[in-house]
């Protein structure tokens, strides 16, 4: 445990948790914040390596995905009423 | 029904800036409770970056409510962002999964540019708790308006924290 960074669900993740969030962090500061969004995130393919070991650290806890996937939009419980999302937002 | 409570925040940084350290918002030392962080999905969306993370935390309840939380202390949030870089913005909607019916709290939170000075950042917060308990309604959604007040002073403390170390104060030097 590294008190500097936040662990994953599981430990078992940690590594590609920390592999992952230090890849996407250098691409979100120098490419995304100055609006380059051209070229496709360099850390797909860890984040799916990370996103199967967090799925399966979900399951052994009994996590619904499915809950868990849902859309703000669709919860019920959402009563902003900016049912199109914040401005900019394209709808899907 | 539910309760609907807002506020805002003043961060003495520019959007930019903040921006940069919104994803090392945690861990802090006000946000102990906080026990995981995981990113389940991100994608860019036209000029948009969604994300969607899961956040484990500690459920801290009165006394009074351990009756009916006896299985877990642990709950689970999801928290969905957008983020906006030409428009400056960065919106999250954070809810908690499990439990709900005991109460169930939905948040908002927009990050802009404060209109009169760019070199802050204002946090609009907004937030509806809802109970389904039935005779404890009232009381459990004015804990967790209350409990909802103090965690937004925390939450502020812990990023103000984060951004502090990020960004030195400058030291006038002749």
């Amino acid at each position: 445990h590294n008190p500097k960074v936040m662990d994953s669900l599981d430990k078992k993740c940690n590594d590609l948790k920390h592999a992952y969030d230090s890849c996407f962090n250098t691409w979100f500061s120098e490419k995304f914040l100055k609006s380059q969004f051209k070229e496709a995130c360099p850390c797909d393919s860890i984040m799916k390596l990370y996103a199967e070991c967090v799925k399966e650290a979900m399951k052994a806890r009994n996590m619904d995905p499915v809950l868990y996937a849902k859309h703000w939009e669709e919860s019920p419980m959402n009563k902003f009423g900016d049912s199109t999302g914040p401005p900019g937002e394209e709808k899907r | 029904m539910g309760k609907y409570y807002e506020t805002s925040s003043t961060f003495n940084y520019a959007w930019d800036q903040l921006a940069k350290a919104f994803w090392n918002r945690y861990p802090n030392p006000y946000s102990t409770h906080v026990l995981s962080e995981d990113t389940l999905f991100r994608e860019v969306r036209g000029s948009q970056l969604y994300s969607r993370r899961l956040l484990t935390k500690t459920n801290r309840m009165p006394k009074w409510g351990e009756r009916f939380v006896r299985s877990s202390n642990q709950v689970s949030i999801v928290e969905e962002s957008y983020i906006n870089p030409k428009d400056k913005t960065i919106t999250t909607y954070t809810r908690n999964i499990g439990f709900t019916r005991i109460m169930s709290v939905v948040e908002k939170v927009t990050y802009s540019p404060d209109p009169n000075n760019p070199g802050q950042t204002i946090a609009y917060r907004s937030a509806w708790i809802d109970s389904n308990m039935y005779g404890f309604r009232r009381a459990i959604e004015s804990f967790g308006i209350e409990r909802f007040r103090k965690n937004c002073g925390q939450a502020a403390l812990g990023f103000n924290y984060v951004l502090s170390n990020i960004y030195p104060p400058k030291v006038a030097t002749e």
